[in-house]
């Protein structure tokens, strides 16, 4: 190895090559193999040289980083699941609710969603132009985050009251939503974030919106006898008979829930279809067995007799509750979205809200000298059964073990990040749960993320006895500086029909 | 120098220390991971730092790892080497930085695939780092004083040339022409070091 060639690899190496000196270095290294293994040695040894700094300690600004790194994910969780709740009924006022069980990160999101300050993230820059002369079809009702419309062949930044045609493409950037309802029908699109969505033909009979990836949440009116609403994805093709639905793409696959309602589920690779109604959900894509599941955002409410029981998944079956709201003593009555959007917008993070772990009726909240309450809209349909669940089960990915028996009166502890332990006995709520107890039953954790707020979470479990899904509420706790432990309760079984 | 050129940065993980620590994170205390990455920055560091990027880099990339790591934290399985399953995630990491950084100007192509290439096989790669850093190692022994010097304040304490200038009182391009000279004997003698082994 000559001079030359050692002196470009440690200028390399310490950053003060040339664009000429690489040039060169490369052409070299490219036609003489030996040149090249003497190179790649002097490389190594650079790093060896360099694996032992003075002073090194990234303690602490790693775990600033791991703590918004945990932050931000549990607000794109929860911004995804609130997404998913706003478009999926027409009266729809859930921001209020998600105060009550997630993070400050989340009601940041909130605010973030409902228009507030977004210093870090502009819209991109916006091309006027004429839109061409295709049909309008929708308007836009409500916009936030970065996204943009292709129309006409023009590139335009989305604005509440725009327009939408045939052949228009909506891009929506990380906090992009844009929600727009068609003309001629009250259906609602909303557009999640991440994604692109193309607007492909609206005529007499047939509407049809292409999702190549992102989100999109739809409740669809009721269409008339002989006209057709059509979802298409990669996977899949939804066809909407009047139904509220949430359809999830990515490159893999296209997850469906269906919330309200029904539609037929075509997966696009054999032709298979598949009816999925209210509570009922299915993936198309590779590698996923075309088989009906639960709805992630069934209800998760409980009526009884007239009366709600509530616990605190205030997010899941959200879309089953009202806010009402009432102002220096006068009546409760049904809440603006304006004025959930203010509810939420009241509330400091740093507060320590009361906890409310359950009650009957209408849970009742007072924020600032207004009352706020959330009311059951319909009945949730329970059927009362019971489980002993006597072998520890393990999750079915990597979220830890569920050791022990519970039995009838056992409450169980969940620790973040998927661990779990058991605890002993309690009766807490011995008065809320099935008197009859009978029957073995695997537990599959369905989801879990880490929360190191000092707010409350719910989990979910499906426990799967001869064909009969059962609902477990994980009642979280709220001690201290962290929401730690978590009270698992079963109550609010369901029978769900199941497919094999 | 303090510990060596090399020597304190590598760390074996005491397996029993680690389970506890990583008991303590997934009940719930974050902070509890502090004493996973003191105790083991350095060893992210020594793989991260075949990247050759500036200290602030660097350190990008090694938080990186350890931001991975907490998120995969319920994917460890206790008893197994912690230090093991750190080192796979930090070389994935790298992989992936290699990766990103393939259209990047100025980057050696067949420093990048070399790298690749040895990051693929874990086994390959901690044997290639294992005798590199021994080899190296005894050969920084074998040096000058003046030159350990010149070495400990370029990479231990990362000066730049015009500091080390300073510090040896000598002029810049000296001092670039004496680290040149040493990197190079350096390279001679982990070149005839590893032809014999």
């Amino acid at each position: 190895m000559n001079d030359r060639i050692t002196e470009l690899v440690l200028k390399y190496a310490d950053g003060t090559i040339s664009e000429a000196e690489f040039a060169e270095l490369q052409g070299i290294l490219d036609s003489d193999e030996e040149a090249t293994r003497a190179c790649l040695r002097l490389l190594d040894i650079e790093t060896v040289l360099r694996s032992n700094p003075e002073g090194l300690d990234l303690t602490e600004a790693t775990l600033r980083r791991i703590r918004e790194d945990v932050r931000s994910r549990i607000v794109d969780r929860s911004m995804s699941r609130i997404a998913a709740g706003k478009v999926s009924r027409p009266r729809r006022h859930v921001p209020w609710a998600a105060i009550l069980t997630l993070a400050a990160g989340l009601v940041i999101a909130a605010g973030v969603w409902l228009g507030m300050e977004r210093s870090a993230t502009r819209p991109p820059p916006a091309v006027r132009g004429t839109a061409g002369s295709a049909r309008i079809v929708a308007k836009v009702e409500q916009v936030s985050g970065v996204r943009c419309q292709v129309s006409g062949g023009n590139r335009l930044e989305v604005a509440a009251g725009g327009e939408i045609r045939v052949g228009d493409q909506i891009e929506t950037g990380k906090d992009g939503k844009v929600k727009f309802r068609y003309l001629d029908e009250n259906t609602v699109i909303e557009v999640g974030d991440s994604s692109v969505l193309v607007c492909v033909a609206t005529t007499n009979n047939v509407k049809k919106l292409n999702v190549e990836k992102g989100r999109l949440a739809a409740n669809v009116a009721k269409q008339p006898e002989g006209k057709r609403f059509v979802v298409v994805t990669p996977h899949a093709v939804a066809e909407v008979v009047g139904t509220a639905f949430d359809i999830l793409v990515s490159s893999k696959s296209s997850e469906l829930d269906v919330i309200d309602g029904k539609l037929q589920y075509t997966r696009l690779s054999d032709g298979k279809k598949l009816l999925v109604q209210e509570g009922q959900s299915t993936v198309a894509g590779e590698g996923r067995e075309f088989i009906l599941g639960k709805c992630k955002y069934y209800p998760g409410g409980e009526y009884v007799d007239g009366e709600v029981l509530f616990k605190d998944d205030l997010m899941t079956g959200i879309d089953n509750w009202e806010v009402l709201v009432s102002t220096n003593g006068k009546p409760l009555r049904l809440a603006t979205e304006q004025e959930t959007a203010r509810i939420v917008r009241k509330v400091n993070p740093d507060d320590k809200l009361p906890y409310p772990r359950e009650a009957r009726g209408m849970l009742v909240t007072a924020f600032q000298g207004e009352t706020v309450a959330l009311r059951l809209k319909k009945p949730i349909p329970v059927v009362p059964m019971s489980v002993q669940f006597v072998r520890q089960a393990q999750t079915g990915t990597s979220l830890g073990i569920l050791y022990g028996d519970v039995l009838e009166e056992e409450v169980i502890r969940e620790f973040p990040h998927g661990q779990w332990e058991p605890s002993g006995p309690h009766k807490t709520r011995r008065e809320l749960m099935p008197l009859e107890i009978k029957g073995n039953a695997q537990i599959v954790l369905e989801r879990s993320f880490v929360w190191d707020k000092p707010w409350s979470d719910t989990r979910l479990a499906l426990a799967r006895r001869d064909g009969i899904y059962i609902t477990l509420t994980f009642t979280s706790g709220y001690e201290g500086k962290n929401a730690v432990f978590s009270d698992v309760v079963v109550r609010a079984m369901k029978k769900t029909e199941v497919s094999k | 120098m303090d510990g060596g050129v090399y020597g304190s940065g590598v760390f074996r993980g005491d397996v029993v220390n680690a389970d506890l620590i990583v008991r303590k994170v997934l009940a719930g205390e974050i902070d509890a991971f502090g004493a996973i990455i003191r105790e083991y920055q350095g060893t992210v560091w020594a793989i991260v730092a075949c990247m050759l990027r500036d200290r602030s880099a660097t350190e990008d990339i090694v938080q990186q790892v350890f931001v991975n790591a907490y998120t995969k934290l319920d994917q460890y399985r206790a008893g197994a080497d912690f230090e093991k399953w750190l080192k796979g995630i930090a070389r994935n990491a790298v992989r992936f930085e290699l990766r990103r950084r393939v259209r990047e100007s100025l980057r050696l192509k067949q420093h990048q695939d070399h790298l690749l290439d040895l990051m693929a096989n874990e086994a390959r790669a901690d044997e290639h780092d294992a005798t590199l850093r021994e080899v190296v190692e005894a050969c920084v022994e074998s040096l000058s004083s003046s030159s350990k010097e010149a070495l400990d304040l370029r990479y231990r304490q990362q000066m730049d040339f015009g500091q080390i200038a300073v510090k040896l009182g000598r002029t810049v391009e000296a001092t670039r022409q004496v680290l040149f000279r040493i990197r190079d004997a350096l390279r001679e003698c982990a070149d005839s070091k590893l032809a014999k082994t």
